[in-house]
């Protein structure tokens, strides 16, 4: 890990989950382990507050969570990915964003520390898709 | 100069998850690395659900050890948040009175544990690695 930032600000992070309490919850989570430095965004459900995702919430997601240090964005479910993709095809920056394959709740929270802690985009990947390999037990 | 350093600690309440988080924030802020062993098992300071897999609980003496060119300010400022974060922790719980009944008159009184050197020994200033290969 680095502790270098890439450049002004803390890395963002946005949380793609079919389902807005998901997302909200692991949020805050993730906020008061990290110290509540981090700009953490919750797109979760759909539009109409369904269970799903949405292209939109995403997208505002990407663009609230950007402070100029690059983005990590963790799905919940593999379809997660289709809606982040959809969106990345779209987004004018799309080198600032990195979309990761990780466990969501511990990929949040520990991609959020690495990020309070001031890892650049590469290392809070990294750091989120680490925590697969990480024991509970 | 590069360096390499280690101090012990009795945990004041468990190692939850907002203490392993405060742990792993500051820790990430150091070039050194830093290592949180508790028991058999240790941990890179910096991966905040590695310190929280410890498993380490009140009362358990741990170690943290940095090898780096800022080793000395690491360690001080990582057994600094585990005697402060373990004893304030939201997400952890409070001691049990056994625990409390049990624990020596400056625990019980302040509330506040002393941490100690490696092996029990009073704090000991980090050495310079060519000095502490010399020593040990």
């Amino acid at each position: 890990m680095t502790a270098q930032p890439m450049s002004t600000g803390t890395v963002g992070i946005v949380l793609v989950s079919h389902s807005a309490e998901l997302a909200e919850g692991t949020a805050h989570l993730a906020a008061q382990v990290s110290g509540g430095t981090v700009t953490i965004i919750a797109a979760g459900g759909t539009d109409d507050g369904d269970l799903g995702t949405s292209a939109a919430k995403v997208e505002r997601g990407l663009t609230q969570a950007e402070s100029g240090a690059g983005v990590v964005v963790l799905p919940d479910l593999g379809s997660a990915v289709l809606t982040v993709r959809a969106v990345l095809e779209d987004h004018p920056r799309p080198s600032h964003i990195l979309l990761t394959d990780a466990p969501f709740v511990e990929g949040a929270v520990a991609a959020t520390v690495t990020a309070a802690a001031g890892g650049d985009i590469k290392a809070v990947a990294a750091a989120a898709e680490e925590a697969r390999h990480v024991r509970k037990l | 100069m590069s360096a390499s350093c280690e101090q012990g600690i009795t945990l004041a309440g468990d190692l939850h998850a907002r203490p392993a988080g405060a742990l792993a924030v500051a820790a990430g802020r150091f070039a050194s690395a830093v290592s949180v062993t508790a028991g058999e098992h240790t941990a890179d300071a910096k991966s905040v659900l590695g310190v929280m897999g410890l498993g380490a609980t009140s009362g358990q003496r741990v170690t943290v050890a940095a090898a780096g060119p800022d080793a000395q300010e690491a360690v001080t400022a990582l057994i600094a948040i585990l005697s402060e974060a373990t004893r304030v922790a939201g997400l952890g719980r409070r001691p049990l009175n056994r625990e409390i009944a049990w624990a020596p008159w400056f625990v019980r009184e302040n509330h506040f544990f002393i941490p100690n050197g490696p092996g029990g020994m009073p704090w000991l200033p980090c050495l310079p690695a060519a000095v502490s290969i010399f020593v040990t």
